[in-house]
């Protein structure tokens, strides 16, 4: 048994990782706290990027044949999923659901919008949901 | 506003404001009128490129971090 030094609740040795003084739950807490105080979250920093670029370029054949296996084993379950990541994306205006609005409209590729323009544009929408929702 | 970037500072800044209700519907929704135009005059600017297969240089469309 062990007290942990920030909620100072005794638990057994197993509550902590390794020798730390610190419980896996208050860890945890302390972990999700410093990444909502992230402006810029880790997935979007540039040598983040560039590191699952690389990591991707070198496992794309096994990431690509276990997601086939999976869709195999989940015909059904991968439909919902899309549709619940599609959805997710409209809720929330995800750059993906803003450059594909975009691109349809202009024509060309998701990947050739500016992301000026993607930002400015999901600015708009917001504009525009809210209006639409809060009107009488 | 020279920069979409800067277009979407001021288009936050009316969201918090219409948010705050500190502006009314109707005042915000003509300024998403304006702004809308001239999303859409960048948008054709966009296309133009794409038509000629360039990559678009485009002064409203530079990040501002670019300098």
């Amino acid at each position: 048994m062990k007290t942990c030094r920030t909620c100072a609740v005794t638990m057994p040795a197993d509550a902590y990782r390794g020798t730390r003084s610190m419980c896996r739950e208050c860890e945890n807490a302390r972990s999700r706290e410093w990444y909502a105080a992230q402006t810029v979250k880790p997935y979007q920093r540039e040598d983040m990027k560039a590191y699952y670029r690389e990591w991707y370029a070198a496992n794309a054949e096994s990431v690509k044949a276990r997601a086939g296996e999976w869709t195999k084993a989940h015909p059904t379950e991968r439909a919902t999923v899309c549709r619940e990541n599609m959805r997710r994306d409209r809720d929330r205006l995800g750059d993906r659901y803003v450059r594909r609005m975009l691109a349809q409209e202009i024509g060309v590729r998701s990947a050739d919008i500016p992301q000026p323009l993607v930002e400015a544009q999901r600015e708009l929408l917001k504009i525009k949901r809210y209006i639409r929702e809060h009107s009488v | 506003m020279n920069t979409a970037s800067e277009l979407r500072e001021e288009l936050a800044q009316v969201f918090a404001e219409l948010r705050a209700g500190q502006i009314k519907s109707s005042d915000a929704a003509e300024l998403a009128n304006l702004a809308g135009k001239m999303i859409a005059s960048a948008k054709v600017q966009v296309e133009y490129a794409a038509l000629r297969a360039v990559v678009p240089v485009i002064e409203f469309l530079k990040d501002d971090s670019e300098g």
